[in-house]
């Protein structure tokens, strides 16, 4: 009997072996596509460590090792700068991680909405402001809140609320939350979109069952609806871990100014700044496999730290 | 079992790499061969009857939107005459990153114009442009032309890599600058300027003052819209504040072709740095800190972009303007402020002491250059448009279109624009030609071409450009350059500004200071990082002591991150610069 | 008894609140588009000097009228719808088949291959290397490049996944006692359970591909592969390449004609109405989809 049993088991897991084969063969064609449009390219971190010249062959360079990667701790201004830098990014990127539970509330309030035309605009123009670059988005802004020709400014003047014009844009105060704020301003239609679809995904039924066990509105929403949507949100939240050095830098290329550089200045623009795009392929090449390098490690820890404390993970 | 899988998997992994890499990295390495040998370049072409040939271009420093198969009169007329016809590839903020990369793919289109030559020097060192010596015969407008001799010396000596070939050909070969117009030029509102009473302008600080009074003529415009001064953009700054440094060129400073970084006087060649106590960019940043003080300077000089600027001159809410290009279209008459009864509009009211720059006659062109590309399929024909290209005949019918359809010649010979080339010219109509399309859309591609406009063509003695001509020159002048002739007692602008000394001749060394190697290169955007944003600050700064601290700021931190390597590099660069130039001089 | 619910003080209050809340966020979301369009359909002129600020003056449309007259631009309009439907196919189909695939516990050295696909998100070779990458497999100028290299997008897989996983297990394996593969039982249940998340996929890369022109700058430059965007883009910017002239020869100024330096602010204005407007006429297709969602779930119940 037990060795029937044992013989069942063994059947069973060696069926899975060749189904997991199966899996793995089915899937081989996209994995082979991530491999040859992400892997494939690596080949040009070796740049990284060389005089690298378009059009040259590699070997006829000059081999530099670790000089471009030395380049920002080379002198005590720059180190300063990094810090500087560093500074902004992370306060930046912690701001965003912070109140990354926005879009998720918005789904939730946003469907708490009962009348449904009413929800449906709601729901599609909050994502228009994704659409609009930052160019634009700019030169709206600055026809709201320019010093001369702002209509801010001219309301505030006119009702006597200010003496002077404020200067909105070219200032070096709050300057992390007013980005933030534009940041928020133009995205949280359009991540709630991704919580909007995941609520969908929700049991009917589980809302009915609370709803005859006497479950009111908001208890509903804490014990059904953001349980429902956690597992998005760790996904989410883990990914933006990884990501804590890279905020992009059309956004902050955009809004700054010399007044407000000191703050405003985050890892990727501060590289832009300093001419390395385009510029200098080498060092491009090496603050991208730097960068690459601290977002693994970061999405690995965060993954493993997640493991530990939460007992699940997302791989 | 586990182990067996895992070295399945790095076998799996190690052929796919291989095979990918390899299918990869093989061919870029091969590209051209040696420079110049072009085994391969010469495809079965028929000598019978020509074919028609799609040449693709790649112009880097062209702004046209009119990018594929070219579509216009000159298009047609070129398919005709010469049975090529261009498919333009599109330019814009991504060209230096898409050059390089084509260039690491290891192909360039057939035609390729560079915007620096640092990027031609590196693509000769590639192996990618033809060597033009083996087409010697095939190219008498270039390599037979007198124009050109020193042009091709000078590529042949300093764009070649060393190696001696013809490879680059240089462009805008010729006179530029003051001898017919400027690019700086001073400029007050007329209209106030005149009600202030026509104060005298000795230096650049006198400004202040006579705006000053403007400001309190003229507060506000029609629209109730407050004026101010002057009204600055950081957007197009690079190591320094552009619109901060570009009034050097108002005393004969360079602050632009050998490095921003640097001030080059370009009368007396010496040189020094934008950082030294005694430098006009300290003279300049005063300036502005003292409009400020004033209440002159636009607040919003710091967080506008240049497009905003242009729509307040246009609306005329400045009364400055430093660039002869920068009013807006509040000169432009169809605005109605030119041929008004009290003529308003910018115009030029230099200071007494100004020594403006003047271009030098380029006989060895310019930065912007073209060549052609190794692996064309045509090199023949490519060398063939090439020619056509740099022949003035071709550059005449480029600028001016084909003779009795804007113009024509007088009795004496001198060329003219009739009328109705005027209307087709000032109200930017489609040319009467097969392809039609605007008469400067085919220049438009190329954004340059083999000469400067205000050459004198050899045959005729009368410049290449119509915008040149004695009957152009003085023609149907506005009401409110008819009052400035009068005030001035000078037909031109540059008549009085040569009468009365305030030009400064520039060397064509400016032209030949090879830019920074790549260390250097880093080294100077990390300082002009630094200076660029100071420098705003040190305008808007609360008052003279805070200017101070933010001028030593810049110093100490320009000197720890290494001005003085570049200031040594480009006062060696400077010397030999110097040295070498009397050879492309008459 | 539901609707006696509703009508209690405290949720009375927080309805007033909560569909105040949205009204002023969405106000604000839908200014900045409003100001763009009546600035594009004012007099050019008073547009240029900042005057259109909540009123549309002089009205007119020739600027939607001189938009549509650029050149290429039906040829352009076409290879970005089609990029956009098969870029979108191909997504759906790379991201929810890996995404069930993955899920699967016995999949052959799952967690190496889930991770050798996630950090991808992360890398970043550099222009050069992907260009010279593109040009060995011959998609430099060639159609496909639009549309293989986007097409597994790790984030979109990972989304599907994760839905997956919250699939309750028991409906898949009574197709399994069936005896059906995995694929079949990918097409016939899996799939249609998914219909949710990839309605938002489908959202998420049908902008993506609407809006992309990065890839047309660097990877093709036959008219014939233009996006309608990339056309857009040129227009827009010309007046920064202008700048990057100048910049490089401030004398070339002297030369240009103080009327053609400008990308008019209404033109640019316009350029954008063009680009964001189909996306919002398409996008509450999109929407019927979550409800249906909805309805599915359901009936899955």
């Amino acid at each position: 009997m037990a060795f029937v049993k044992n013989n069942a088991k063994k059947q069973k897991s060696k069926m899975k072996d060749i189904g997991g084969k199966k899996l793995f063969l089915m899937t081989l064609p996209f994995l082979i596509i991530i491999f040859i449009f992400a892997y494939v390219p690596l080949f040009g971190w070796s740049f990284a460590f060389f005089d690298y010249k378009a059009g040259h062959k590699l070997l006829n360079t000059n081999f530099v090792g670790l000089k471009y990667f030395m380049v920002p701790f080379s002198n005590s201004i720059l180190r300063a700068d990094i810090v500087r830098v560093m500074r902004n990014t992370l306060a930046m990127s912690f701001l965003g991680i912070g109140t990354s539970m926005l879009p998720m509330f918005f789904a939730i309030f946003l469907s708490e909405i009962g009348f449904r035309p009413y929800r449906k605009v709601v729901q599609t123009l909050t994502t228009i402001p994704h659409f609009i670059s930052w160019v634009l988005v700019y030169s709206v802004v600055w026809s709201l809140f320019s010093l001369n020709d702002g209509f801010v400014n001219h309301l505030l003047l006119k009702l006597n609320l200010v003496d002077a014009p404020i200067a909105f844009l070219g200032t070096s105060n709050n300057v992390w939350i007013t980005q933030w704020a534009y940041g928020t301003w133009k995205n949280l239609g359009w991540n709630a979109i991704l919580y909007i679809s995941s609520l969908n995904s929700i049991d009917s039924m589980l809302y009915e069952a609370a709803e005859i066990d006497g479950a009111g509105r908001f208890a509903k929403i804490f014990y059904i609806t953001i349980p429902g949507l956690l597992p998005t949100f760790f996904v989410l939240l883990m990914l933006s871990i990884g990501n804590l050095l890279n905020n992009g830098m059309e956004q902050y290329y955009i809004f700054q100014t010399a007044m407000n550089k000191e703050y405003i200045e985050v890892l990727d623009l501060y590289v832009y700044n300093q001419g390395i795009r385009g510029n200098n392929i080498s060092y491009a090449t090496a603050v991208g496999m730097l960068k690459s390098l601290v977002s693994l490690t970061l999405l690995f820890t965060a993954n493993w730290f997640s493991k530990f404390v939460r007992g699940e993970s997302i791989f | 079992m586990k182990n067996k899988s895992v070295k399945v998997l790095a076998l799996v992994m190690a052929v796919l790499m291989t095979a990918v890499v390899f299918a990869g990295c093989g061919k870029p390495q091969d590209p051209g061969k040696t420079p110049g040998t072009n085994a391969d370049g010469k495809p079965s072409e028929t000598k019978t009857e020509k074919e028609l040939v799609t040449l693709s271009a790649f112009i880097m420093q062209s702004v046209s939107s009119n990018f594929g198969l070219q579509e216009d009169w000159i298009a047609e007329i070129m398919r005709d005459e010469l049975k090529i016809q261009i498919e333009f590839a599109p330019t814009g903020d991504q060209v230096e990153q898409k050059l390089q990369a084509m260039m690491a793919g290891g192909e360039l289109p057939d035609i390729v114009g560079f915007k620096e030559s640092k990027q031609g020097i590196a693509a000769v060192e590639a192996g990618m442009l033809l060597n033009l010596d083996q087409y010697k015969d095939k190219m008498p407008n270039i390599f037979e032309n007198d124009l050109l001799k020193y042009a091709v010396k000078y590529s042949r000596n300093e764009l070649s890599a060393g190696t001696g070939g013809f490879y680059i050909i240089p462009s805008a070969v010729g006179p530029l600058g003051a001898t017919k117009d400027t690019n700086w030029k001073p400029m007050l509102m007329w209209d106030v300027y005149k009600k202030a009473g026509m104060p005298e302008i000795n230096t650049l600080e006198d400004y202040l003052p006579v705006v000053k009074k403007m400001q309190e003529i003229y507060p506000e415009n029609e629209a109730g819209e407050k004026v101010y001064g002057f009204s600055l953009f950081s957007d197009w700054d690079s190591l320094t504040a552009l619109q901060i440094s570009t009034l050097s060129f108002m005393y004969g400073i360079d602050t632009e072709y050998v490095s921003p970084l640097m001030e080059v006087h370009v009368s007396e060649h010496t040189i020094g740095s934008v950082l030294d106590e005694d430098s006009f960019y300290k003279r300049a940043l005063q300036f502005y800190f003292n409009a400020n003080q004033m209440g002159l300077l636009d607040p919003d000089s710091l967080t506008q972009k240049f497009d905003t600027v242009q729509e307040k001159y246009t609306a005329g809410r400045i009364l400055f303007s430093h660039f002869s290009w920068m009013t807006g279209q509040f000169n432009s008459r169809g605005s109605g402020h030119v041929d008004a009864d009290e003529p308003n509009g910018y115009e030029f009211v230099p200071a007494k002491d100004f020594k403006i720059y003047d271009a030098p006659n380029q006989t060895i062109g310019r930065a912007w250059s073209f060549a052609i590309s190794s692996r064309t399929k045509y090199p023949d024909r490519a060398v063939e448009l090439m020619n056509w290209l740099y022949d003035t005949e071709t550059y005449k019918l480029m600028s001016n279109g084909p003779k009795g359809v804007l113009w024509d010649t007088m009795e004496n010979g001198e060329p003219y624009i009739t009328e109705a080339g005027w209307d087709i010219i000032d109200n930017n109509k489609d040319m009467p030609l097969p392809g039609g399309k605007k008469l400067t859309d085919p220049t438009t591609n190329w954004n340059t071409l083999g000469y400067t406009a205000s050459l004198n063509d050899p045959k005729t003695g009368y410049t290449l450009s119509y915008r040149y001509w004695p009957t152009s020159l003085t023609r149907n002048p506005t009401k409110l350059q008819q009052e400035w002739r009068d005030w001035s007692g000078y037909p031109t602008q540059i008549a009085m500004m040569k009468d009365l000394g305030m030009i400064s001749p520039a060397t064509q060394a400016i032209n030949m200071v090879p830019s920074a190697p790549d260390d250097l290169l880093m080294k100077m955007n990390q300082i002009g990082d630094v200076v660029r944003t100071n420098s705003w600050k040190m305008v808007f700064a609360k008052d003279q002591a805070e200017f101070d601290a933010l001028w030593n700021d810049i110093v100490t931190k320009a000197n720890g991150l290494g001005m003085q390597e570049v200031k040594d590099y480009y006062i060696e660069q400077w010397a030999l610069a110097l040295e070498r130039v009397s050879e492309y001089e008459d | 008894m539901k609707k006696q619910k509703n009508l209690t003080a405290g949720n009375v209050i927080f309805n007033i609140i909560n569909y105040t809340i949205f009204g002023l966020f969405t106000i604000i979301c839908i200014f900045p588009f409003y100001y763009i369009l009546i600035n594009t359909i004012s007099d050019n002129k008073l547009v240029s000097m900042g005057r259109i600020m909540f009123v549309p003056q002089g009205i007119h449309f020739e600027n939607y009228i001189s938009a549509f007259r650029i050149k290429n631009l039906p040829n352009a309009a076409f290879i970005s719808l089609s990029r956009t439907v098969l870029g979108t196919v191909l997504v759906i189909i790379a991201s929810s088949f890996p995404g069930y695939t993955l899920s699967k516990k016995e999949f052959w050295h799952r967690s190496f291959w889930y991770r050798f696909i996630v950090a991808t998100m992360y890398f970043n070779a550099g222009i050069i290397p992907v260009y010279v990458t593109y040009k060995n497999l011959g998609l430099i100028n060639n159609y496909l490049v639009y549309l293989l290299p986007s097409m597994v997008s790790p984030f979109n897989l990972v989304l599907c996944k994760t839905y997956i996983e919250s699939i309750p297990q028991s409906l898949e394996e009574s197709a399994e006692i069936d005896g059906a593969g995995y694929f079949i039982r990918f097409t016939r249940i899996i799939f249609p359970l998914i219909k949710p998340i990839v309605a938002t996929i489908a959202v998420f890369s049908a902008v993506g591909h609407w809006n992309a022109f990065m890839d047309t700058v660097l990877y093709t430059s036959k008219t014939k592969l233009f996006t309608l965007q990339y056309i857009l883009y040129l227009y827009l910017n010309e007046a920064t390449a202008l700048a990057e002239v100048i910049k490089s020869d401030p004398a070339a100024g002297a030369n240009i004609d103080p009327a053609t330096m400008l990308t008019p602010t209404a033109v640019r204005y316009t350029i954008t109405m063009i680009t964001v407007l189909p996306v919002l006429f398409v996008y509450p297709f999109f929407q019927k989809y979550f409800i249906k969602g909805i309805m599915l779930g359901a009936v899955k119940g």
